[in-house]
């Protein structure tokens, strides 16, 4: 439990109106918060870091964030990935200021501790003199405490007593099983990531990509009248939303039947879901899912999250493209939040595939996106509001009612779904949403 | 070698079309673009060694075609893309414009960009600076940009997003 009577009263307050569909504003603004959840959140919950693909051979290494503490993500000369916090073990200096590359050893520049890419400390200038009896066991590099991998897809704790990755992930599991593991070679990113800020809390686009759809009524109806949508937006809100347990979350486009007009799998073109069909590791259930899918959206909580869906770089002169975007909503401070984006594509898809579905994803799910461009501004609104004194005091909480009770909205839950998890359809509520600051408030107050 | 007159063209070319930019007349500055335009911004990151490039290989901040940013520009009209509603306030500065004439009429075109944003109220605006790489070809009395590379001097955008053209 929190230690400050404010905030535990701030949680309280939480806990007292979740299940009534209200959020009080503080979530999004208040320091104490916010310093909270660096304690209770990102110390211990498996957060994503990097794909396997971005360091594909020994010494290569990325510069990543877990909570704002930096980190190095190397694959060492045995090929096995470690996670390093960014700090020289004699002053606490950072020893890695780059972004990637491929490095044996990283040496401080203060006094030139030398660190082996495995982490061992191996050297210092004039080690006999001065350090003749440290003992250099004691002092390599800090790692992780737990580092695992889905398909490719690399996440660290710092919880030794953390359960595990699996575990945490819960019905997610599943789902990432389908969306990620679709293809049975994997992955590979395709470029380096667009970072760019966001005056906004983290939590904002993680609940966003985690089953707000709603907002696609409204918020990118520009991409309506310039012929960005293959399904009209209302029918397209006939999908599901699935809550896959410990917050995590996701939401489905997907059509009513196999022999539907319209995109399957995604959109991917026909060589790739080819290779979908052919999967042995796919189930059944997978399977339908697979044909069936047009867009796959989600978030594993806390600040990780996906999107797969057909998208043209230009409607006018090419077709749409099924592509895989994945996102860490990094935070940088209770008001600010670095994006980082990523485009997967799948291993041994063609040239021109790649070449597509890369602007694709750039013309749409980037800072100059057509969609992602006016996402981001009413993120900063929300964010901007929480800090009002005059919201605080008379209006305080964000409404979070929508598919509260059956009175309330079209959606019902699903009964004849064929994967796990709790599911409604359509997709007008916010259960999930619900369920993510459900999840948040469990380990807040723990 | 180029001629000085050809020189003030070009210089005068690259401020009319950070006029018309500033204006917000984008359909004056795509009439500036030729149809083969190839219009490209890599991302930038800060490399493992100093020989390495700092500009990604395959990642894009933008990779556009005439008729991509035509469709950028039609998004802007339709009154509903809410990043620009109500639009950003911008500056161009262009300089240390170097051109060399290629074969016949095509003209390489180095030019540096201070680009001043500002939105709504917002009492902090941004200057976002590039490096551009432009080929430039002359048709007849007319100028049109064939080729666009435009290096960024951030690794992390420092904006909410990027609806602006550079
Ligand atoms: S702080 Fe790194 S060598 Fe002294
Ligand atoms: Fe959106």
């Amino acid at each position: 439990m929190a230690t400050n009577p404010d905030l535990t009263e701030l949680l309280g307050s939480v806990h007292a109106n979740l299940e009534r569909g209200l959020l009080p504003a503080e979530v999004f603004a208040d320091p104490a918060i916010y310093e909270e959840e660096m304690e209770r959140i990102f110390q211990r919950a498996w957060v994503f870091l990097a794909h396997d693909s971005e360091i594909p051979e020994p010494g290569d290494f990325v510069r990543r964030r877990i909570g704002e503490d930096s980190f190095i993500v190397a694959r060492d000369e045995a090929r096995r990935v470690r996670v390093f916090f960014n700090a020289c073990r004699h002053r606490g200096v950072p020893i890695c200021e780059s972004d990637r590359g491929r490095a044996t050893h990283f040496r401080c520049q203060y006094h030139g501790w030398t660190f082996r890419n495995d982490g061992r400390l191996v050297g210092a200038p004039a080690w006999a003199k001065a350090y003749r009896g440290l003992n250099r066991e004691e002092w390599g590099l800090l790692e992780a405490d737990q580092v695992a991998e889905v398909h490719g897809l690399w996440f660290a704790c710092l919880d030794p007593t953390a359960p595990s990755l699996d575990e945490w992930l819960g019905d997610m599991r599943w789902y990432l099983d389908l969306v990620f593991g679709a293809f049975p070679e994997g992955w590979e990113v395709w470029g380096d990531p667009h970072r760019w800020v966001i005056r906004c809390n983290w939590k904002i686009p993680a609940e966003n990509f985690g089953t707000d759809d709603y907002h696609l009524l409204w918020l990118h109806r520009s991409n309506e009248q310039i012929g960005y949508f293959q399904v009209p937006l209302e029918y397209n809100m006939e999908g599901y939303h699935v809550q896959a347990g410990n917050g995590h979350g996701l939401s489905f486009s997907i059509a009513p039947t196999p022999d539907d007009p319209g995109p399957h799998y995604w959109g991917y073109p026909e060589e790739l879901v080819a290779m979908i069909q052919r999967n042995p590791r796919l189930s059944p259930a997978q399977q339908d899912l697979a044909n069936r899918s047009r867009v796959a959206v989600g978030t594993v909580f806390p600040n990780w999250s996906f999107l797969a869906l057909p998208l043209s770089p230009d409607p006018k002169t090419s077709e749409p493209v099924g592509y895989m975007t994945i996102r860490i909503w990094q935070p940088a401070g209770p008001t600010a939040t670095e994006a980082w984006s990523w485009v997967l594509v799948p291993r041994g898809s063609s040239e021109g595939y790649r070449q597509t579905a890369y602007r694709a994803a750039m013309a749409t799910f980037s800072p100059g996106g057509s969609f992602e461009a006016d996402d981001v501004k009413p993120w900063e609104g929300v964010t901007a509001t929480a800090k009002s004194r005059f919201w605080l005091r008379r209006g305080r909480f964000y409404n979070y009612q929508m598919g509260l009770s059956e009175d309330m909205s079209s959606a019902r839950l699903v009964s004849d779904w064929p994967g796990p998890g709790v599911v409604y359809s359509p997709r007008y509520e916010e259960n999930q949403q619900r369920g993510f600051y459900r999840r948040w408030l469990e380990l807040m107050q723990r | 070698m180029i001629t000085y007159e050809q020189y003030q063209q070009l210089c005068d070319v690259l401020y009319r079309e950070a006029e018309l930019l500033d204006r917000r007349e984008f359909r004056a500055w795509l009439e500036l673009l030729d149809p083969e335009l190839r219009y490209v911004m890599p991302v930038r990151v800060t490399p493992g060694s100093s020989d390495a490039s700092s500009f990604s290989p395959a990642g894009r901040f933008f990779d556009e075609t005439r008729s991509s940013l035509e469709m950028r520009v039609a998004r802007l009209e339709t009154g509903f893309a809410f990043a620009e509603e109500p639009p950003a306030r911008t500056r161009r500065l262009v300089g240390n414009i170097r051109a060399e004439r290629q074969e016949g009429a095509h003209y390489r075109v180095g030019s540096n960009l201070l680009l001043w944003v500002a939105y709504g109220d917002a009492a902090e605006a941004l200057v976002l600076a590039a490096h551009r790489e432009d080929e430039w070809v002359a048709e007849g009395e007319a100028w049109r940009l064939r080729r666009r590379a435009i290096y960024p001097d951030w690794t992390t955008l420092p904006l909410r997003n990027l609806t602006l053209f550079f």
